[in-house]
Formats: C-alpha cells, sequence, structure tokens
C-alpha cells in the first residue's frame, strides 16, 4: 500500500508524515514521530490509554487513521505542560498520588483536561462518567477522581483571577 | 545499629510523610518509557502463532514458504529451543509454554514466531506458515478435568500426595493438606454445622500494558534484554537457562512496568524474542496484543471449593474442613496449595483440615495475582462464616472476633503467629461509622477477613553519595507502585538529610548482584530493610572522614542528625561536619562515599485486612452496584502513607470487578470467547465509589520500622464481603464468582419460586 | 520429631542426613517457618532453643 503525505498540527507545531492508508493514528504518533506517551493497552478503543485529541475532541488514537489527521489539530500528553509549566491536572495527579505504574496516567490526563474545559465544575458522578473510557487497573479511581476535583477547583480560581484582572485593566 | 532487623519503636523525622515521588513528572508528560516504548537499531518486528485448538498433536509445520517471504529474518519454532533443561520440570514447564512441543495444550498457546522487517511482513509470515493439526478431546473446568472419563493432559503426571501412589497418569497434580487437631472430633462436639459448595470463575490481573520486550543477542552470545517484568533478575537467569547462555552476559533492563499484579513474575515471549534475535542476528521487538494477554499469559485459577465450619451455640469454632480445587492451566502449579494453606488463616481453631487438589486443564498456564489462590479460599470461607453466624443468631462481626486468630494461635498452615493484626482489624470495623449508616431499599451491607502471608527474599542494594552530598539510591527490586518515593524516604531518614537529596533507581542486571523479584509484597519491604542498611554503612565510612578530616581517632565521632560531631571536651572547638561537607572532602579523603547491602530479609509480616461493604441491587436487571467500601489493614509501619492507602484501594477495586463481573468464557470448543477489555470488563470509574481507607500499624517485629508488606491482602476479602452484601441485601446467597446479573437474576428467582 | 540444630542451615542438613528423601523436596523448593514467620532464603536464621519448625512449600506472591 502506497504510503500518503500527512500535513498536520501537533501540539501546536506543523508535522508533516507518510503513512499507509491503514496505519492508526496511534501508531504514527509512536512509532513515526518519536511522540510515545499515548500507550496502546487494547488497540481496540476499549481501554482509552492512547486518548488525544482531533480537533479537540476526545478520540482514541487507536481507533483514528494516521491519514485522518491531515489538516487537523492534534494535542497528545506531551503538549500539555506549556513551557515547562506543568498543567494543574498534572501537578495534582503526582500530589494526589493518582497515579501507581502510571501507564494510564497519560490517557486520564487527556481525557480530563477535555472534561475540564466543557464542565469546570463537575460533579462527582459527572467526573466518574466522563473518565469511564480510561481504565485504571491499580488505584481503584478514587484518587484519580479526587485529583480531578483538586484541578477543577484550582482552574475555577485561577479563570476567576484572570476576570479579575481583565475588569481591573478595563476601569 | 549495625544489621539488627529487629524493630525498635524510634522516632521519625521524614517516614510516614507523603512526598512527591521522583518519576511522576516523567509518567504524567508522557517521557516514562515503559516495556513497548523502547526501539533498539534495526529492529525486527516478532509476532506469534498461537493455536486455535484447546487440544490438538501438532503433526507438522510447514515454514518454508514464510521464510522465502522478503523481508522475514527468522522464524522459530519448538525446533530451534532445544530442551536444555536437565530434568528441572518447573523449567521445562516454561520452556513448553513458551513454545509448544509438538502438542497444542490451550487455546493461544505458542506454535511459532517470526522475525520480519515490518508488522506487515510478520502478518503475512503468519499467515504462509502451515500447522497440521489434529484435535484431541480437551477440559476445560477443574471439576469435569477430575473427572474418571476426562481426557489427560499428560501422561507424566501421577498424583503426589496421595497414598497409594496411583498407577495411572490423571490431571490431578497433587494433594496438598494443612491443619491440626481432629476434625472429626471437633465436628461431633459442635452444636451447629454449616457445609457448602462454592465455585470461582477465571479472572485475569487485566494490567494495562501488554507484555513487551526488545530482545538483541550478538553473535558473541553476549545479548540484552530490554523488558517490563516485576523481576529483571529472575527473567535473566530463566531466559539464560532456557537458551544455554551465560547469565553475566545477558543483560537485562526493566523498563518502566505498567501494572504487573504478579503477571509479570513469569515469562512468555521474552525467550522466543531472544531466540529470534539470535537467529534474524538483529534485535527483535515483541509487543503482545490484548488478545494474546488475555489467551497466552498467566491469569489466576478457577476453582471449585467446598467448606465445613462447625460451631457451639456459644460461637466458639469446634471444627472446619475445606477441600479446595484449583485449575493451573495446561501446567502443574501450586495454586491449590496455596488456597489450602491461607483458608482458615484469620482464625484460632483447634480442629481444622484443608485439602489443596493442584489440577490442570487446556487452558494458560496459570500466574500468580496478587495474593494468589487467597481471595477464592477466602470467598468460600467468609460465605460460610456469615452463614455459620446467621444459624447461631450471631453477629458476623462479632462471630469472627470471637474465633479470631491471636499472637500465640496456631495458624491453620502450620506454624505460631507472633503478633498479627486480625483482631485489631475486626476491633477497628466494630468502631467505624461505616457500620452504623443507614441503609435504603434493596441495599445490604457485608464484611469479610482475609490474610497474606508476605516474603521477603534476595536483595541486593547500592547506596552512593556524590561530592556536592546528593545521593544516588540503587535498588533491584522494580517500583510497580511507588516504592522510590518510600526507598528514597528510607534513605533520608537514615542519612538525616531532605527526601529531595536522595535519587532512586531500579539499577539494571550488571549494576547489582541478584534481586528476587518484587513478588510478595516485598518491594518495599526487602529494598528499604537492604536500604536501611546500606545507609548506615555509608555513615559508618562517613564518620570514620570525618575522623580524618579532623584528625581524630574515629570513636570520638557520633553521627547525629545527618551530622558528624566530635564529642568530648577536647574536640569541642570542632564544627560539626555536614553530609555535604564529608562528601566534598572525600576525593582526598579516601575516594567515593558508598554504602551496599547483600541480604536475604525474610520476615515480611503477616498482614490481615477486614473490608465492609455495602451493595445496591437492581432486583429488575441483578446489577450489583457497590456503593460504599472500606478497607482496613495493618501496614506494619506506612512508609509512604498515601501509596498505602492506593495498595488498599487498588487491591479492593481488582476485587470488586472480579466479584462482580469478571471472568473467564469458554466455549464447548474450548476457546476463551471473550479476550478484550470489551467482553472481559474490569471495573470503570463509574462503576465505583471512593474506596475509604484505615491503616493500622501493628510493628512487625523484624523490620527496624515494623513494616509488613502491603500490597497484596487489599485483593482477599473484597469477594466475599459482596456475597456477603448481596445476602444481606436480597437474602440471597451467592455461590458462584463473579457474582454477574444473570446469576444473580436466577438466584432471585429461586428465591421467589 | 526433635532435631538439634541452631540454625535453619543446620536444620536442613540433619533432615537430609536422616531422611535422605527429604533432598528432593529441598531440590523443588521450601520454605521454612520459624515462630510464625516465613523464610525462603535465610537460611542462617538462628532457630530459638524449643521452638517450632515448619517446612512448607516454596510458595511466590503476586
Amino acid at each position: 500500500m502506497a504510503a500518503h503525505l500527512v500535513s498536520t498540527t501537533i501540539n501546536g507545531d506543523a508535522v508533516e508524515f507518510a503513512c499507509p492508508a491503514d496505519e492508526s493514528l496511534l501508531s504514527a504518533l509512536r512509532n513515526r514521530l518519536g511522540l510515545s506517551g499515548a500507550k496502546e493497552g487494547c488497540g481496540t478503543g476499549d481501554c482509552g490509554a492512547c486518548s488525544v485529541t482531533l480537533d479537540g475532541r476526545l478520540v482514541c488514537s487507536c481507533l483514528v487513521l494516521g491519514v485522518e489527521a491531515n489538516g487537523r489539530k492534534i494535542t497528545t500528553i506531551e503538549g500539555m505542560a506549556e513551557n515547562g509549566v506543568l498543567h494543574p491536572l498534572q501537578e495534582n495527579f503526582i500530589e494526589y498520588a493518582a497515579l501507581q505504574c502510571g501507564i494510564c496516567t497519560p490517557g486520564f490526563l487527556i481525557a480530563a483536561k477535555v472534561l475540564l474545559e466543557r464542565n469546570p465544575n463537575p460533579t462527582e458522578t459527572e467526573i466518574r462518567y466522563a473518565l469511564a473510557g480510561n481504565l485504571c487497573r491499580c488505584t481503584g479511581y478514587d484518587k484519580i477522581v479526587r485529583a480531578v476535583q483538586a484541578s477543577a477547583r484550582e482552574l475555577r480560581q485561577i479563570e476567576k483571577r484572570k476576570g479579575r484582572k481583565k475588569k481591573g485593566k478595563k476601569s | 545499629m549495625g544489621n539488627d532487623p529487629s524493630y525498635t519503636n524510634q522516632k521519625f523525622k521524614v517516614i510516614g510523610s507523603r512526598v512527591k515521588r521522583p518519576d511522576g513528572i516523567d509518567k504524567v508528560t508522557g517521557r516514562a518509557k515503559y516495556g513497548a516504548d523502547h526501539n533498539a537499531p534495526g529492529q525486527l518486528v516478532g509476532l506469534f502463532l498461537r493455536s486455535p485448538h484447546a487440544h490438538a498433536r501438532i503433526k507438522k509445520i510447514s515454514t518454508a514458504r514464510a521464510e522465502k517471504l522478503s523481508g522475514v529474518k527468522a522464524i522459530i519454532t519448538c525446533d530451534d529451543l532445544p530442551d536444555l533443561t536437565n530434568g528441572d520440570t518447573e523449567a521445562r514447564d516454561i520452556l513448553e509454554n513458551c513454545m509448544a512441543r509438538g502438542r497444542a495444550l490451550y487455546d493461544g498457546h505458542a506454535i511459532a514466531a517470526v522475525a520480519a522487517i515490518d508488522e506487515k511482513t510478520a502478518k503475512k509470515a503468519l499467515q504462509l506458515i502451515k500447522v497440521t493439526y489434529e484435535a484431541l478431546p480437551h477440559v476445560t473446568d477443574v471439576d469435569d478435568a477430575l473427572k474418571p472419563d476426562a481426557p489427560v493432559l499428560h501422561d507424566y503426571i501421577y498424583t503426589t500426595g496421595v497414598e497409594p501412589k496411583p498407577k495411572t497418569p490423571s490431571n490431578l497434580c497433587n494433594v496438598s493438606e494443612f491443619g491440626h487437631g481432629d476434625i472429626e472430633a471437633g465436628f461431633a462436639e459442635a452444636d451447629v454445622i454449616v457445609e457448602k459448595s462454592y465455585k470461582t470463575e477465571q479472572v485475569h490481573q487485566g494490567y494495562i500494558e501488554p507484555h513487551a520486550c526488545v530482545a538483541s543477542v550478538s553473535p558473541d552470545g553476549t545479548g540484552e534484554l530490554w523488558v517490563t517484568t516485576q523481576g529483571h533478575f529472575s527473567f535473566r537467569s530463566v531466559c539464560a537457562n532456557l537458551l544455554g547462555m551465560d547469565v553475566a552476559k545477558l543483560k537485562v533492563t526493566a523498563s518502566e512496568i505498567g501494572g504487573g499484579f504478579g503477571g509479570k513474575t513469569h515469562v512468555w515471549t521474552e525467550p522466543v524474542a531472544l531466540a529470534l534475535s539470535r537467529k534474524a542476528n538483529r534485535p527483535v521487538k515483541v509487543v503482545m496484543t490484548r488478545e494474546e494477554v488475555f489467551r497466552a499469559s498467566g491469569p489466576a485459577s478457577s476453582t471449585s471449593i467446598d467448606v465445613k465450619i462447625g460451631a457451639k451455640n456459644d460461637g466458639t469454632i469446634t471444627a472446619a474442613f475445606a477441600a479446595l480445587r484449583y485449575q493451573g492451566g495446561a501446567f502443574p502449579g501450586i495454586w491449590a496449595m496455596l488456597g489450602a494453606m491461607t483458608s482458615f488463616a484469620c482464625y484460632n481453631l483447634a480442629n481444622v483440615k484443608a485439602l489443596g487438589y493442584d489440577v490442570v486443564v487446556n487452558r494458560p498456564k496459570v500466574a500468580a495475582y496478587r495474593a494468589p489462590s487467597a481471595p477464592m479460599a477466602a470467598f468460600a470461607v467468609e460465605s460460610t462464616m456469615d452463614l455459620l453466624a446467621k444459624k447461631l443468631r450471631m453477629k458476623p462481626l462479632d462471630f469472627r472476633i470471637k474465633n479470631a486468630a491471636k499472637e500465640g494461635t496456631r495458624a491453620s498452615y502450620g506454624p505460631v503467629y507472633g503478633p498479627i493484626g486480625i483482631g485489631p482489624t475486626l476491633e477497628a470495623v466494630k468502631k467505624h461509622p461505616h457500620m452504623r449508616a443507614r441503609l435504603k431499599k434493596n441495599q445490604g451491607r457485608g464484611m469479610a477477613c482475609g490474610f497474606w502471608f508476605n516474603f521477603g527474599g534476595q536483595t541486593c542494594t547500592d547506596l552512593n553519595i556524590a561530592t556536592d552530598g546528593s545521593v544516588t539510591l540503587t535498588v533491584g527490586t522494580i517500583d510497580v507502585g511507588g516504592s522510590r518515593a518510600s526507598l528514597s524516604l528510607i534513605a533520608a531518614e537514615e542519612l538525616g538529610i531532605p527526601y529531595e537529596q536522595v535519587r532512586a533507581h531500579i539499577g539494571d542486571t550488571g549494576s547489582l548482584g541478584h534481586n528476587d523479584m518484587t513478588d510478595g509484597s516485598r518491594g518495599t519491604f526487602s529494598s528499604g530493610m537492604a536500604t536501611i542498611f546500606a545507609a548506615r554503612q555509608a555513615v559508618e565510612v562517613m564518620r570514620a572522614r570525618a575522623a580524618t578530616m579532623w584528625d581524630i581517632p574515629v570513636e570520638d565521632v557520633v553521627w547525629e542528625s545527618g551530622q558528624a560531631k566530635a564529642t568530648g571536651k577536647k574536640h569541642r572547638k570542632l564544627k560539626a561536619l555536614s553530609l555535604a561537607d564529608i562528601a566534598a572532602a572525600s576525593p582526598n579523603t579516601g575516594g567515593p562515599i558508598a554504602g551496599h547491602n547483600e541480604s536475604v530479609p525474610d520476615n515480611a509480616g503477616v498482614s490481615f485486612a477486614s473490608h465492609i461493604c455495602d451493595v445496591e441491587v437492581d432486583p429488575e436487571t441483578g446489577a450489583t452496584r457497590v456503593i460504599r467500601y472500606t478497607v482496613i489493614q495493618d501496614a506494619g509501619k506506612a512508609i509512604h502513607p498515601t501509596y498505602v492507602e492506593g495498595q488498599f484501594q487498588g487491591g479492593a477495586a481488582q476485587g470488586i470487578g472480579w466479584a462482580l463481573n469478571e471472568e473467564y468464557i469458554y466455549g464447548d470448543d474450548g476457546r476463551l470467547q471473550n479476550p478484550g477489555f470489551l467482553d472481559y470488563r474490569i471495573p470503570v470509574c463509574s462503576d465505583l465509589p471512593f474506596i475509604d481507607t484505615q491503616i493500622l500499624e501493628i510493628p512487625n517485629p523484624h523490620h527496624p520500622y515494623g513494616v509488613r508488606g502491603v500490597g497484596e491482602t487489599s485483593i482477599v476479602p473484597p469477594l466475599a464481603a459482596i456475597g456477603n452484601a448481596l445476602s444481606n441485601a436480597m437474602g440471597v446467597r451467592m455461590d458462584h464468582v463473579p457474582m454477574s446479573p444473570p446469576r444473580i437474576l436466577k438466584a432471585l428467582a429461586q428465591l421467589d419460586g | 520429631m526433635e532435631i538439634e540444630a541452631s540454625t535453619i542451615r543446620q536444620l536442613l542438613m540433619v533432615l537430609v542426613e536422616q531422611y535422605p528423601r527429604m533432598q528432593g523436596h529441598l531440590d523443588e523448593g521450601v520454605a521454612i517457618a520459624v515462630e510464625g514467620e516465613i523464610y525462603r532464603d535465610n537460611w542462617d536464621r538462628v532457630i530459638p532453643p524449643g521452638s517450632e519448625v515448619f517446612l512448607i512449600p516454596r510458595i511466590q506472591g503476586g
């Protein structure tokens, strides 16, 4: 099968790669682009370890074709910390011990970030259902949910401060 | 001081604090390298051809067409893996499990393997390999395998542990017996006796990271293996032995591990990956698919268990008996024996007998799964305990308290206990507010106890102090859940320096002596003990160096709060030297400062837990939800309490999945029907509540800090705790795990009928 | 049975002397329980006088 040239944006950078039409985005990320933060836990979309966003939408990259990335924007775990500063979710996953082995962590972080962007103040139940597509076998999810709750609180405070600053500037 | 492991009840500065783990940032940024994240220059892709039959004679394997395919660099069958095991039956079984030898023994058994330039070529090559099978009768159920007309898997298995020695082979490998007293007399004394049989289905550890490795063997006979494992030293020995390599010439580097729970204590594809590399003369990467993980790694046993317990009207147990049948897959195991040993370990029994029947069936070779074999036995025993309590009109908790083992009790598996935590966990249950919370309609509360031995084992640890005063701690036990943080805390405590000044690493097999695996809840216990002794040795070196720097006798130097101090009036002008001061001077005082320890810290302290569980059952669908869960367990001493809680919660969640959902489903054809996470459903976030924990600290007398192993016990009580809660919610006694909706509906229908 | 031995190693040596068939079990791997604690490899463990010692099969964990 001939390879297709794919032009895409990954974590804000313009990237080009060539891949056959039947290759998954996960495989392209891991094996062609050196972005091995997304993991293959099942290859069938059941475990969420390969979660990335495609134009802001949460997807299992094992169920997306590499060629589908053409002209789209992808974010992976490698793009979550900005300028060397960890995202509050990343900080809190460490602080709350929301990871033990850590293999599911990149997927959980991506899924949790998408949740908090859409719903800055989720209930415990909303968090649990939003993360139900990601499997963790080590933690029993307890500390993951607590880390997401803490991050939501922090992010809301950051937004509040930003809001106040904006108001301050206007007056 | 020195290498005395006795508990000293010392006051701690940093032990018990909830510091951030050193590998945290790598794991939240995607930088941590797991098994499948490593690549070697020029590596090939290795894939396996697996048996579609539960049991078949392999008449012919024709690889000629596949070999001719462009891009195929090596093909391996059992012919490429000569039997070098020299009478070691355990090694021979491992070899045969890694690659079938004349017979396929289960659905998924490896038949051949290919290394090719890419996945596509390797897949094509697998299709070109022609295998001629002659299907043989198979058996997958543990009880069926013991029937007289069952197909016999191996002609060399003659049941051991029975008299007279059988004259014909069978699927019953061994019968083990544990206990003491006279159970017949004990049952004769009983006012009430309950007898019941139970079944539990096969489950998988379900680690999210599939097995993965990169193997590289050079023409000079040296090799390297990058692999996700719970024990890289053990993998090295096993692989080297099977392949006829010198152990020291194979370097094994452990990747970060994406979950193991016992399943990564055994080799599956690794020896074959090395053989492929040796034949192709190039590195070979092998990554199992999820389907392969389910079909061809090592799940836990399915079981069939009979329990009989008798008691007097005052609640004193007079006799207890269990017959436990566990299948070990296609090869002999010790799983029923472990079940028999653990079954009654929580109780103080005058007359007790447990018989373990280890059975082979046409299923994958069973591996350890967190407190292996204990959860099934606990399900049967703890369910029966509740039934008996009900007959005695006693509260199940009080019945357990009355019969709980304590210091001086003879354990059902033989020895006499030292200070143990079963009584205190039960008392903590009694005091816990969870026990007084109101329940609604269709809800019920249950509790159950669990036991696990905990192991120590061979350990080798290095501690090196850099000239700037920072400390490198190199250990040989895999970090499965944060042990690098706990071990750094221990080094910091001993040296009197901040936690942040210590960096812990997992050394490869070239950098340390042999370390046993991270199994048996031994990681923080064993490497922790070795770290204490290594640090104390380094302190002795630093005392001597300080003496050199001051030019005074070493006897005049003491070590306090991370500083060398000169004692006595004549030295009072000498200002204390910090670890950093001594380290900075080390090039001129004798060179690098280090501490080492090689030891066998056995005695990881037996561990007990009591769990409380509330469930709600939907009578329409039979679906059960755990709505509240509390784990109370003895940790001896929690080095890093957050990670101890994490172990409690994780084990409980695995037990909940086992209790309610998880199950290997085999068809009549002996093939596994649900080898994927969609149909083998492990608990997801929305299935579970927060899991409350209470850490008890009853010091282990055989560890300077009192540490006990903590990793495994929490998976033991949930099956029974949920079964007991279900019984209290709906009035049905579930005797078959998983207690899935169809089974619950059936039980409810029988209740109505 | 009663055996004179001060360490696990001595105990095992005496056992094999008296019961040569024990060697097979030792080769398969044993663990030794002294005062309730299980020892797999630490054969230097001192056995206090009057202790009860149990030989059990070498077991593995997860």
